[in-house]
């Protein structure tokens, strides 16, 4: 009797006291942990693509975290011949260029008029580069067209080859009439004057060399933080000394009076409209990050090379360091220009998926290469 | 004869619109007419659930707390009934920022606690088989409602557990 007492009492109680606060439940005011404020300049008419001229353009601004990720040698070192030089010029991506890697907060703007970007989230700790002691995490704004209305900014990324069939995966780039199309950037190279979104945790390390800024001297603030800088000249690999310093991590230094550190709410980035032609990149993703060369097994029937530059070639290496260097040639085949990403694919007779000169080859058609090889590379094997 | 019980509470939050609510309650009855057919006592149960919003880390614990009415019927060694209960349902809600502790915040920034009562009706049906002497298992189940920051909100709740009566 006394358990229905207790029970009782706190029974009436808890009636006595309803309402005695107020819950929020699931529908909480989503408050932002930091602001960016941004401007977009510029008249995006004059440099509006002419198949979208009489269209409504959505113009957005997405952050988007930057990956880490190294170019193929192939790209990098200098090319053998002016053939060679133009699947470079056709397939290889900037070297210097930002690379997305997700796309975050997302806001429509209009040109000539301020607008802010809230950051709901922290970068995830796979967009953040270094230790859990001294990490970092840059985002450049990116402004595009939504043409497909998805309210994103959406990446394509170039095919993966296995070494045998069509390409494992193909590029995701979206019906050409929709492409989202990238009408400027706040950090499109390091070679180019940026502006930069940057998240940091812990300490500082410059030694990760994430999109690093020599020559400026201050790091980027614990927490959120806009740098700027001017750019770095572009370093002219045909010299052996920039090209190994560049191996090494050593990358020309920024003008100091160019870098700038600031709190979101000091610094208001400016995104100039720009003519799309040499921003496709930044919708690109890369196949792989560590700037490893995918080889393949010639097809049986000749690769389509139509509006393509294509070159027969030696295996990369370093200038004097031909150690270890397969022989033979490969074929390289640029992208073609209406594809959404920039690529070259390597065809070799002989080789492994990631090594032309492995010692147990994953195919060797050294001894009957397809017909068409040799109106591509005449001299070899 | 009384009845006491003891039981496993599963229950969908009383002011979260979404998840289960697990927990532990307890039930006390007594008989109120000579043939049985009525009972009346009381019940508490606490019972929490954890969801996720974009931004927030929702905890939400449910102390509930009623004065119930049965109507009951015995056959063989079981006891089936209909439980109507009223009272209130304690509400302690947590709410914690998502990576805030990451982003540095502090204080309310970082989280914050409310409590609130919200007036409670609700009807079980039940079902008591009697195993061994004066023990034996319950199962119940059924609606509740809630009166929540102007609005009603339904729900049920159900529980498994051993009785023991006497």
């Amino acid at each position: 009797m006394a358990t229905l007492n207790i029970l009782t009492m706190a029974t009436v109680a808890s009636i006595a006291l309803a309402g005695c606060g107020k819950l929020v439940g699931l529908n909480t005011p989503t408050t932002p942990l930091e602001q960016v404020h941004l401007q977009v300049t510029g008249d995006l008419a004059s440099v509006q693509r002419r198949e979208t001229v009489g269209q409504a353009p959505q113009l957005h601004v997405a952050l988007v975290w930057g990956a880490q990720w190294l170019p193929e040698p192939f790209c990098v070192l200098p090319p053998e011949s002016q053939a060679a030089a133009a699947v470079v010029a056709a397939g290889c991506p900037d070297s210097f260029r930002f690379v997305p890697d997700r796309a975050g907060a997302d806001v429509v703007v209009q040109p000539g008029v301020p607008a802010t970007i809230a950051l709901v989230n922290l970068p995830a700790a796979d967009v953040m580069v270094g230790d859990v002691t001294s990490r970092v995490a840059y985002a450049s704004l990116i402004v595009y067209d939504d043409r497909n209305g998805n309210g994103t900014l959406d990446f394509h990324h170039p095919p993966r080859h296995h070494h045998h069939g069509e390409p494992a995966d193909v590029e995701d780039a979206g019906a050409p009439g929709t492409r989202d199309i990238v009408y400027g950037a706040s950090f499109i190279s390091m070679t180019l004057p940026d502006q930069r979104v940057a998240y940091r945790e812990g300490a500082f390390n410059a030694g990760v060399a994430f999109y690093p800024r020599n020559g400026c001297v201050l790091p980027p603030l614990p927490g959120f933080s806009i740098l700027s800088a001017g750019g770095f000249p572009r370093p002219d690999f045909t010299q052996p000394n920039v090209l190994l310093a560049a191996a090494q991590g050593q990358l020309p230094a920024e003008d100091p009076t160019t870098c700038g550190v600031a709190k979101l709410d000091e610094a208001v980035v400016t995104i100039p409209l720009q003519s799309p032609d040499g921003l496709t990149q930044l919708a690109c993703t890369v196949g792989d990050t560590a700037g490893t060369t995918f080889y393949r097994e010639p097809p049986a029937n000749s690769p389509d090379v139509t509006n393509r530059a294509w070159a027969c070639v030696g295996f990369p290496h370093l200038p004097g360091d031909d150690a270890g260097v397969p022989n033979g040639q490969q074929l390289v085949v640029a992208s073609a220009p209406t594809d959404a990403c920039q690529s070259v694919t390597h065809y070799t007779l002989r080789g492994c998926d990631n090594d032309p000169g492995c010692a147990a080859p994953s195919w060797d058609v050294t001894a009957t290469p397809p017909a068409w090889w040799a109106a591509f590379c005449p001299t070899t094997p | 004869m009384n009845t006491l019980d003891g039981q496993l509470v599963l229950a969908l939050p009383a002011a979260l619109a979404t998840g289960m609510s697990t927990g532990v309650g307890a039930a006390f009855t007594r008989v109120a007419t000579r043939g049985g057919m009525l009972a009346w006592g009381a019940r508490a149960s606490w019972s929490t659930a954890t969801e996720y919003s974009l931004v927030d880390t929702i905890r939400n614990d449910d102390i509930r707390l009623r004065l119930c009415g049965q109507l009951q019927h015995a056959a063989g060694r079981g006891l089936f009934g209909l439980r109507v209960g009223v009272g209130g349902t304690l509400v302690y809600e947590g709410r914690t920022r998502g990576q805030g502790a990451r982003a540095g915040l502090t204080g309310s920034a970082l989280g914050s606690t409310t409590w609130a009562m919200l007036p409670a009706a609700d009807i079980e049906a039940i079902v008591v088989l009697r195993i061994w002497n004066s023990w034996g298992m319950s199962i119940t189940g059924g609606p509740t409602l809630h009166w929540i920051n102007g609005g009603t909100r339904t729900g049920w709740s159900s529980g498994l557990g051993v009785t023991w009566q006497h």
